[in-house]
């Protein structure tokens, strides 16, 4: 026997579009609760990871409070090391361009030809320091001067009565001790000693000979404001 | 709407109810989660901070011992120079150069005519620039004796203080052969001006 295949259609037309056995009533609330719930869990996760950063920050604040005192008193001693050693330092480059030339008068004397005298041994003061502001002049000047190092010289003015005692002692002026304060170098742009004259006196000397009145300056070597 | 007007109370009820809940999770996600994920953030960026500060002053407090060290070394280089600066005397430079080479002099036998302060000249400024700068405090002086004198004048000078340089010198020859006039600057490191003001609360005792 065969059954007859009419049957009565009772879904709603809201009904007939899902294919899903679970209706979509069910459903809806389910999968809303279950994201409040993931919200509410991810909160309280973030918040338990928020209160253990918030412990370590105030945990390490402590600690760092707790060694403040300390620590600024080093930081002070740190910032005083400083500012000593740059004192040091300035005081050390003094220092090095400190020269001694008692050593240099006192071995003149042993090496003085006979037919030589000296009228005026001179070492001239250096220029003044030039402390105004390159940048723009109206500006306060320089603290200090931009070159470290002071050009030096000693101007030999004397009389003979011939040339050669004067040449010898321009020779020994150019050796051995006196390189340590004189610089001797010929046929350079600037060259030491420097015969600024070399000429025949007008007046004459007692024992009526003629004299040569002769000017002569060396280049010392500089001095140095270096540490 | 007209979706809805066809559906089942139930069906509607549950699409209301589910609407309000997910309601209440943005509300979660906005009021909630986000704050808390900023602090989260905040509070990483502070904790590496304080980290890092941690770091830096346990690494200082560790090094104290060497900077205590070093400091004591740079006090007992300074002493000399300390010692040695020229300091005025009644206010007057001069007067203090006069206390210190008058008995140099005499030592020699060299006459002392006068002793006159000249303009101080800075010295090269180091980096970093001290606080406290010194300066080269040139002293005039005016006398006169033998060339030997004026020599073992400027020898004793340089050996007994040590820190005292010769700027620059004229010997003049005078009529008597044995009496020479000079003119001799030194030099001596003093104390000048100030680079900047000091710091509150750093720098301490000078």
């Amino acid at each position: 026997m065969n059954a007859p295949k009419l049957h009565m259609n009772l879904l709603r037309d809201a009904e007939k579009v899902s294919s899903s056995p679970i209706r979509i009533r069910v459903m809806l609330p389910i999968f809303a609760l279950l994201l409040c719930a993931g919200c509410a869990i991810w909160w309280a996760i973030l918040f338990m990871q928020m209160l253990l950063l918030n412990g370590q920050v105030a945990n390490l604040k402590g600690d760092i409070n707790s060694k403040k005192a300390a620590h600024s008193a080093i930081l002070e001693e740190m910032g005083r090391a400083r500012d000593l050693q740059a004192e040091l330092d300035q005081l050390d480059a003094y220092a090095k361009g400190r020269r001694t030339w008692g050593g240099l008068l006192s071995k003149l004397a042993d090496v003085m030809p006979m037919n030589v005298q000296l009228t005026s041994l001179s070492m001239p003061e250096p220029p003044l320091q030039n402390l105004a502001n390159p940048v723009n002049p109206k500006l306060p000047p320089l603290l200090g001067p931009s070159n470290t190092t002071e050009a030096v010289t000693l101007r030999i003015t004397g009389r003979t009565a011939k040339a050669d005692p004067v040449t010898s002692l321009l020779a020994t002026l150019g050796k051995e001790p006196f390189t340590e304060w004189l610089v001797a170098e010929k046929g350079a742009a600037n060259p030491s000693p420097r015969v600024h004259s070399f000429r025949q006196e007008t007046g004459q000397s007692t024992d009526a000979k003629r004299l040569l009145a002769f000017d002569v300056e060396f280049r010392c070597l500089e001095r140095r404001f270096e540490k | 709407m007209s979706l809805l007007d066809n559906t089942a109370p139930t069906t509607q009820r549950s699409i209301f109810f589910a609407a309000a809940v997910a309601g209440v999770a943005v509300m979660l996600y906005i009021f909630a989660v986000q704050p808390c994920q900023d602090s989260i953030v905040r509070a990483k960026q502070e904790l590496s901070s304080l980290e890092d500060q941690k770091r830096v002053t346990e690494r200082d407090l560790k090094d104290s011992p060497r900077v205590k060290s070093m400091l004591a070394d740079i006090e007992k280089a300074r002493t000399p120079y300390m010692e040695a600066l020229l300091t005025p005397l009644l206010e007057s430079w001069a007067m203090r150069a006069k206390s210190l080479l008058d008995p140099l002099a005499a030592d020699v036998g060299l006459k002392v005519i006068d002793y006159v302060e000249m303009p101080p000249r800075a010295l090269p400024l180091p980096k970093p620039a001290p606080i406290q700068l010194y300066a080269r405090r040139p002293i005039r002086v005016l006398c006169r004796g033998s060339y030997a004198e004026i020599a073992s004048f400027i020898m004793r000078v340089e050996k007994m203080l040590p820190y005292v340089a010769l700027q620059s010198f004229t010997i003049n020859a005078q009529n008597a052969p044995d009496v020479q006039s000079a003119t001799i600057v030194f030099e001596w490191p003093a104390k000048g001006a100030t680079s900047r003001p000091p710091a509150k609360g750093k720098g301490g005792a000078r």
